[in-house]
């Protein structure tokens, strides 16, 4: 018998504790679940020192490629695990079919609310809600991009609860952010651990920038041929810029901020060296209200006037379009499985976490009872930030919390806490149990299109829920195995 | 090409080529005050003197330090604060600058450019003062033959190293011009004292490497004229001022060539006359007070060039970053 196999404890998992959390390895003590056992007995040969050499490579090779964050004025590497997160072809055929069904009936959801408003009329969705999401553009109403399409580009955070069943936690279609991150983490990894690579078959993520291209291609307005597509930047500082000249690098189309452009007879244009270029495809990674002073936020710095209207005129398609937090609002979450049902007539196949509208009564009533034990969440918070996870906070936080939801019910939403499956995280040269949840990505071109995989993030405070890379979070490697 | 890529790109290029520069004049420097007049308490006038105002100028040199000497000027030069040109300086600009136009860079000259100022970041600053400058500016010297290296192996001739080139050229073409002026400013106040320390003159070439070039045109006849005239005109060495230029007037020309640029743009004309005026000096005997006029009238077109450019192909400067664009670009949200 050697280290590695079934029930004999590798020296990296010395004192790994599954705590009766769902943990996405070992279904019990020192017992690999079956997708991770080759993995498990590849670790065997390597030394607990020489895992702990090959994160420090990958650490130094975040710095040099400025993936980093600023940690109190000193740059530091975004904290990747290298050892990666793997996903059965079984299960993420389920997965994908159910991502791609979501996105699609929240991009139909979209259109249709600045459209015909057909969902609203039939009372899937109350009017009342909709109108105010704090994402609604009353500016959009009556816009039809080109193939009707609002949605480009979707980040859906997944996460497993203690029976590992997947739920979806949240939507995201403003600007998702990550798949930068899905393709580097893999570029990495097969630099720092090439030997894991050879016991499975790795679905690829590298053409995900090609994805994200043709799509993006496919939104240009009609009869433009090898349309000009763009990425708008708001720039250096921004904590995602890096993701942003990564893509842009990629998909070989210029990065640009507000300034490069300009608007003339209601089109973009570029501002070369030469003179003026035409834009078709605006892939922004600005906030909505910032995009164009002239018609939204007055005081933005980063945007170009006249971009609505051009966008208006069918000129020039801005992706995401500009609007579409409308369906990533939390209190419409509450109603996917009901949207996805009208516009699709299909079951949703993935589950959702249960979801409370404090904007009504007895919703309200029964989470300002139960505080202690649900997570509340501000309805257009993102980055983790505006949420109370009740069973963690004190008694003082929770009382502050009730109050901003007795003022502003619309404003919040209640959920059960899920207890978030756990995978092993390298800290110091041992492993440890830490919360992980899964962000794929949803590409809208002709159809949607999954980046097999995405991106694994992880809390690396012990016990904390929060995976946010704002809030401190890493990330690992993402595999999705083929059968 | 983006007018803001472009001029982004030029500056990541110049500002690497400044940083590159003045680590090798600090360590022909202080290796020239080591001996002769220059280690005899003459070190200030003849070496450091120099220095500063090749590095930057005197006036405002003196207003936060007493006066130029060995261990004032290596300071100023590598990370001074109160100078705005120090190589650290150079090197974050000439690195946040390729941030910014990341996409457009080989990966390795991201990664190189970056590297180099990771590693000038853990520069314990008290090591210039205990080993010398010497391994400081080696590592400068190495970080910018790397991502030089890089950007002539695996960059696309396009647009982007065009301007990258026309950076490097027209500061080198800046620098090696004042190298000159400030040798004969100094040898102007005090005629005669050059002539008999060679070393101090030397050190006009840079380093070794300049030397080593220059032994081959012109060995016999070492006198400042020689050396100065080596480092204006001579028509094949990389470092000198007419190479330069014509380095300069071949990448506008390229520019406009592959349409970026408009055709006969003011840049192109202004290049055109100052190589003029370098073959014409090539064709008259060197030396005497036409050298100080020629050096002076080369240096305003250097200056004029770089106007031009702004002007005509760079961003206007109404439409430069608005003070207030950092803080709203850190507060987007990117969920």
């Amino acid at each position: 018998m050697t280290f590695g196999e079934r029930g004999i404890p590798l020296p990296l998992f010395t004192d790994y504790e599954v705590d009766g959390f769902f943990d996405e390895m070992f279904e019990g003590p020192d017992q690999p679940r079956e997708t991770y056992r080759r993995l498990y007995s590849g670790l065997s040969r390597l030394r607990p020192s020489t895992f702990a050499a090959r994160s420090a490579l990958v650490d130094r090779a975040y710095l040099t490629q400025g993936i980093t964050f600023d940690h109190g004025g000193r740059e530091q590497p975004f904290p990747f695990d290298l050892l990666p997160r793997l996903i059965p072809a079984d299960e993420w055929t389920h997965l994908d079919a159910g991502l791609a069904q979501r996105v699609r009936a929240l991009d139909r959801f979209v259109a249709d609310f600045y459209g015909p408003r057909r969902a609203v009329a039939d009372g899937v969705v109350p009017n009342g809600l909709v109108s105010t999401c704090e994402g609604y553009l009353r500016a959009m109403v009556g816009v039809e991009p080109p193939l009707g399409r609002f949605v480009h580009v979707a980040g859906i955070d997944l996460v497993r609860d203690d029976d590992g069943v997947w739920r979806v936690l949240e939507d995201n279609l403003r600007c998702p952010s990550g798949l930068s991150y899905v393709v580097q983490n893999r570029a990495f990894m097969r630099r720092a651990f090439p030997e894991a690579f050879g016991d499975h078959h790795v679905e690829p993520v590298g053409h995900a920038p090609f994805l994200l291209l043709s799509a993006l291609m496919s939104a240009a307005p009609e009869g433009r041929e090898s349309p000009r597509v763009v990425v708008l930047t708001p720039g250096p500082a921004n904590a995602a810029y890096y993701e942003h000249a990564f893509l842009a690098q990629q998909m070989g189309v210029p990065l640009v901020e507000g300034r490069d452009l300009a608007v003339r007879d209601r089109r973009v244009y570029l501002r070369t060296t030469a003179g003026r270029e035409r834009v078709d495809v605006i892939y922004r990674r600005i906030d909505d209200g910032f995009l164009d002073p002239a018609s939204l936020r007055s005081d933005s710095l980063l945007g170009l006037s006249g971009l609505m209207q051009a966008c208006r005129d069918g000129n020039v398609a801005v992706c995401n379009a500009m609007g579409t937090g409308v369906a990533d609002d939390k209190a419409v979450y509450a109603y996917v499985p009901d949207i996805i049902r009208y516009f699709l007539e299909e079951e949703p196949i993935l589950e959702q976490v249960p979801t409370y509208l404090l904007g009504r009564d007895e919703d309200r009533a029964y989470v300002l009872a139960n505080m202690e034990r649900l997570v509340v969440k501000a309805v257009d918070g993102a980055g983790g930030y505006g949420l109370l996870i009740g069973p963690h906070a004190t008694p003082g936080e929770r009382q502050a919390f009730a109050k901003r939801v007795r003022e502003n019910p619309r404003g919040y939403i209640a959920q059960e806490t899920v207890r978030l499956s756990r995978a092993p995280v390298l800290v110091g040269e041992r492993f440890r149990a830490r919360h992980v949840d899964l962000r794929p990505f949803v590409v809208y071109g002709e159809r949607p299109v999954v980046v097999p995989g995405g991106l694994t993030r992880v809390a690396l405070r012990d016990g904390s829920l929060v995976v946010n890379s704002s809030q401190g979070g890493g990330s690992k490697d993402t595999w999705v195995l083929s059968a | 090409m983006l007018a803001r890529v472009a001029e982004t790109l030029y500056w990541t290029a110049r500002d690497l080529e400044r940083a590159e520069n003045l680590a090798r004049l600090l360590e022909a420097s202080q290796s020239a005050a080591l001996e002769g007049d220059a280690s005899n308490g003459a070190g200030g006038r003849l070496v450091w003197e120099p220095l500063v105002q090749v590095a930057g100028d005197m006036k405002s040199f003196l207003l936060t330090h007493r006066r130029a000497d060995e261990r004032s000027v290596p300071w100023f030069v590598t990370f001074g604060r109160d100078n705005p040109d120090s190589i650290a300086a150079c090197l974050n600009r000439s690195r946040e600058n390729a941030r910014s136009v990341r996409d457009r860079l080989p990966t390795e000259v991201w990664e190189g450019i970056n590297d180099a100022w990771l590693e000038l970041v853990d520069w314990p600053p008290a090591r210039i003062t205990r080993d010398g400058v010497y391994p400081f500016c080696r590592t400068i010297r190495r970080s910018s033959y790397l991502v030089l290296g890089l950007v002539e192996q695996s960059m696309r001739r396009d647009e982007g190293w065009q301007f990258m080139r026309l950076g490097r050229f027209l500061e080198r073409a800046e620098r090696s011009a004042r190298l000159v002026q400030g040798r004969y400013a100094a040898r102007s106040d005090a005629a005669g004292l050059d002539d008999v320390d060679p070393g101090t003159w030397r050190a006009m070439l840079g380093d070794a490497t300049a030397h080593e070039a220059y032994l081959q045109v012109d060995a016999a006849a070492l006198s400042p004229e020689s050396l100065s005239r080596f480092l204006m005109l001579d028509p094949r060495y990389p470092r000198s001022v007419a190479f330069c230029l014509g380095e300069v007037e071949n990448a506008i020309e390229d520019l406009v060539a592959m349409d970026a640029m408009p055709p006969n743009p003011a840049p192109m004309v202004l290049a055109r006359t100052a190589r003029d005026m370098v073959e014409t000096a090539a064709r008259k005997p060197w030396g005497g007070p036409e050298v100080g006029d020629l050096l002076e009238r080369l240096l305003a077109r250097c200056t004029s060039i770089d106007a031009a450019l702004a002007e005509s192909c760079f961003i206007a400067s109404y439409e430069r970053a608005p003070a207030g664009q950092r803080a709203q670009a850190s507060r987007q949200a990117q969920n």
